[in-house]
């Protein structure tokens, strides 16, 4: 360990530091009302050491890599920092009302969700597979905790659902990366790259060699799960539905950007080669289609909005698939990372659309302690404020412009056709239009439904400024996207 | 080493091969046995067995440290713990009714294995070898191919390397390898960013799990 | 190589072949007897019990255990995978502490220091206690 080594992994170790130092905290304090206080302030640590490295003040940062290669500091990682860091303070603030609700495990419930963010921190700047493991391992372990923590028994269905499918899920990515590591000898992704460049390919085996093949195949099914792709949607309805709304707003928008990271990361840079590209485009296009078009047909008919918005995510990770997809097939032009631009800022107006959605609902629902739709009716009139913010991120899921929401998908279907897609951007617009549905819905039972009853709901301050927060930097992102689309270039530099 | 000593090794791999087969034997059986037998006791116990036939086969590959994690952890702890929850089950002798469902299961299953036979089969792996030898071995005894003078570690490095180069020269005329202690090399240098983080998973699955089991109510006091 | 390798379990094999063969030699003895009338064969209730000189049992199912088996099982699981994951560092820590220093140790405390506040969590919250 050189000092080089401790500014590189200072991000990650502050993350985890303050996971601990929250343990100790709620051990310590007789007073568990600060512990979210302490929580949100706490973030700005691991948020300075990121900043840090992204500007270079301290410390000599002209190499990003660290720890034999373990880790690395790139823009990449960066970027899904600050996106991570955001999204946990968001959602921390969101929720302080909603955990009085379970007084004697605040503190629990925070580390726990720190525990987990720190794991994606490692995930997305990890440049090795089995640091990628057991990053992962971290990140889905308290999660499963987490959507337990009701103890009703759907809470406890969502928990178990969770802890067994990403069990299956991990053993389909160890599986993986022993192939890739078997046929390749290393499990670095820059050396994996490098042995795949050198390895004389066999043309009658699709990815140059059958061991290539089932060892991609089996990783992206590792990072699916994850990502709530189909087949793997299954857990995303329930999770959603047992577990405290607070995570499924984490869950729905940190833990799907880390998994985009580390797919992203894993494809381009350890089978990122000339034929190679081609070979996995076909494989997640297909992935891509099946998702957006299931998770809508399954959305339509839902009542509860917890599972309608689980559901909702899923076909939402189907469209940012299509930008993976879109992988061109000259490496070294600029298209070459137009697939992944849009994924980058798709996911970062993703979390601000969603966010907004989430911890609207979470205010409403939190007051009236009824989940279905028809729960929100007339909620134009009864919160004017919520209603209004909910509105302006479903627009956004739905794609209207000039919300983020419809920048993102211009993006990554243009991106889509660019590298002969054309197909896949056909089915995505289809979707969209079909997607109208039930976003609208939601839209009609706030403003044209009558009220059950017309008490005025009040939502809590900090959760107001954490989802008008959101909702803001939908619209601001939505009409000025350069900012947010230079920050995805810079941050794509080492693809 | 001449002809004596090869034909030697060529007796003991008859041997190494019946036992292999011997323990992949009790293995599967044992974990067939899991999923069919109904007493939820004797499946753990079945499990157990499984476990110890797996521990079996890594001695035999070798990796002589995975064997004894393979004991110490999954036939000592983690059959504890199956063992703990079995007593907290209602119905012992036959909870472990068949699933619905179960022909489709074993249809995914056995495709999976066909499939990483297949693959296994027909993937050429020994094009890797030519390549990665020289790495691979000098991972199992840790050597660091690293220009000495840049690394931060140079003015202690000069006796260790060359103690690595010896070992090296071992492994590759086929002398016994110290594969446990090349694991602790690996723990703290190529892996101890994993390793630390293992530190943080069993504290957070340790938190987790036992948050889920204290009673929020009285617990605060 | 191989040879010697397996050489060096070959007590552990003899070891685990005088293991099986005392018990099972025993019952198939035992077996034999019975052909050539050294042993006898009345069954009566009693010795059929599982333990012929203690107490009657008095439940003819097993009983359920207490739950709270259920925190020390988990709290020794997870101390076991701590302790494998010292155990091949221990064996060349002589070789690591030249060659890295401190750091041959600072990296293993910390390992151990985050597992330790699990514990330290444990004991506060009273998991450790039976009540």
């Amino acid at each position: 360990m050189t000092a080089h080594d401790w500014w590189i992994i200072a991000p990650e170790l502050a993350a985890a530091g303050l996971a601990a130092l929250l343990v100790i905290a709620d051990l310590a304090l007789r007073n568990k009302r600060i512990l979210a206080e302490l929580a949100v302030i706490g973030l700005a640590a691991p948020l300075f050491f990121s900043l840090n490295l992204w500007f270079g003040w301290y410390g000599d940062t002209t190499d990003p890599s660290a720890l034999f290669g373990a880790i690395t500091a790139d823009r990449f990682a960066l970027f899904f920092h600050f996106l991570l860091i955001g999204v946990s303070a968001a959602v921390i603030l969101a929720s302080t009302k909603y955990l009085e609700r379970m007084p004697g495990l605040r503190g629990e419930f925070l580390a726990l969700m720190l525990f987990s963010m720190s794991g994606m921190m490692m995930l997305v700047s990890a440049k090795e597979l089995v640091a990628i493991y057991v990053s992962l391992e971290l990140t889905a372990l308290p999660v499963a905790a987490l959507a337990a923590f009701h103890r009703g028994a759907r809470s406890v269905e969502a928990g178990l659902k969770f802890l067994v499918l990403s069990a299956i899920a991990s053993a389909l990515l160890l599986y993986g990366m022993v192939y890739i590591y078997g046929f390749t000898g290393s499990t670095n992704l820059e050396i994996i790259l490098q042995r795949l460049n050198e390895i004389p390919s066999q043309p009658d085996q699709p990815f140059g060699s059958y061991g290539v093949l089932l060892g991609v195949v089996l990783i992206v099914a590792g990072f699916a799960f994850k990502m709530a792709v189909v087949p793997w949607q299954m857990w995303v309805p329930d999770v959603y539905e047992g577990s405290p709304t607070p995570l499924a707003a984490f869950l729905s928008v940190a833990s799907k950007a880390a998994a985009f990271a580390v797919i992203i990361r894993v494809l381009y840079a350890a089978f990122g080669s000339e034929p190679l590209t081609q070979d996995w485009s076909g494989l997640i296009a297909a992935l891509a289609a099946v998702t957006m078009t299931v998770g809508n047909l399954l959305a339509l008919s839902q009542k509860n909005i917890k599972r309608l918005l689980g559901y909702s995510t899923v076909s939402q990770a189907g469209y940012m698939l299509a930008g993976v997809a879109a992988v061109s097939a000259n490496s070294g032009s600029a298209g070459f990372i137009a697939g992944p631009q849009g994924v980058l800022y798709y996911l970062m107006g993703y979390a601000f659309t969603n966010l907004a959605v989430f911890l609207s609902v979470i205010a409403i629902t939190h007051r009236t302690g009824n989940e279905l739709i028809s729960g929100l009716n007339g909620m134009g009139r009864r919160s004017p404020v919520v209603a209004m913010l909910l509105t302006v991120g479903l627009l956004s899921l739905l794609g209207v412009p000039p919300t983020v929401g419809f920048m993102s998908k211009a993006f990554v279907f243009s991106a889509a056709v660019n590298s002969g897609l054309i197909w896949l951007a056909v089915i995505g617009v289809v979707n969209t239009a079909v997607s109208a549905y039930y976003y609208l819905r939601i839209v009609r039972a706030m403003y044209f439904e009558e009220p059950s009853s017309d008490e005025p709901i009040r939502a809590d301050l900090r959760a107001l400024a954490a989802t008008g927060t959101a909702a803001a930097g939908v619209a601001v992102f939505g009409i000025g996207p350069w900012f947010l689309l230079k920050l995805a270039e810079e941050s794509l530099t080492i693809l | 080493m001449g002809e004596p000593a090869l034909s030697g090794l060529y007796e003991v791999s008859r041997v190494v091969d019946a036992a292999f087969w011997l323990f992949a034997a009790l293995a599967i059986g044992g974990a067939v046995m899991v999923v069919t037998v109904k007493d939820v006791f004797k499946a753990a116990v079945f499990l157990a067995g499984s476990f110890l036939a797996l521990a079996a086969i890594y001695f035999l590959l070798q990796a002589e440290f995975i064997g004894v994690v393979q004991i110490l952890v999954y036939v000592g702890a983690v059959s504890i713990l199956i063992a703990f929850a079995v007593m907290i089950i209602a119905d012992v002798p036959g909870g472990s009714r068949p699933a619905r469902g179960r022909i489709a299961a074993a249809t995914a299953a056995a495709l999976m294995m066909a499939a990483l036979a297949f693959t296994t089969y027909n993937t050429n792996w020994t094009d890797i070898g030519q390549i990665t030898d020289e790495d691979a071995i000098a991972g199992l005894v840790g050597v660091y191919y690293e220009d000495t003078s840049t690394s931060p570690y140079a003015d202690a490095q000069g006796g260790t390397i060359r103690a690595a180069d010896e070992t090296t020269k071992d492994a590759r005329s086929g002398a016994l390898i110290d594969s446990t202690g090349a694991i602790g090399t690996l723990l703290i240098r190529e892996f101890v960013l994993p390793f630390e983080i293992l530190g943080l998973l069993l504290a957070a699955a340790l938190i987790g799990g036992l948050a889920l089991m204290l009673n929020p109510r009285t617990e605060d006091k | 190589m191989l040879e010697d390798y397996f050489r060096q379990y070959g007590l552990l094999f003899l070891f685990a072949v005088i293991a099986v063969t005392v018990p099972v030699g025993m019952l198939a003895l035992s077996y034999a007897a019975s052909f050539v009338r050294i042993r006898p064969t009345r069954q009566t209730p009693v010795k059929r019990t599982a333990y012929e000189g203690g107490m009657p049992p008095f439940s003819p199912k097993p009983s359920r255990f207490n739950f709270r088996y259920y925190y020390y099982a988990l709290l020794f699981v997870v101390f076991d995978v701590e302790t494998v994951f010292l155990y091949p560092w221990a064996v060349r820590y002589g070789l690591l502490s030249k060659q890295f220093g401190i750091f041959a140790l600072a990296a293993v405390m910390l390992f151990l220091a985050v597992v330790t506040l699990a514990y330290a969590y444990a004991w506060r919250k009273k998991a450790l206690e039976w009540t």
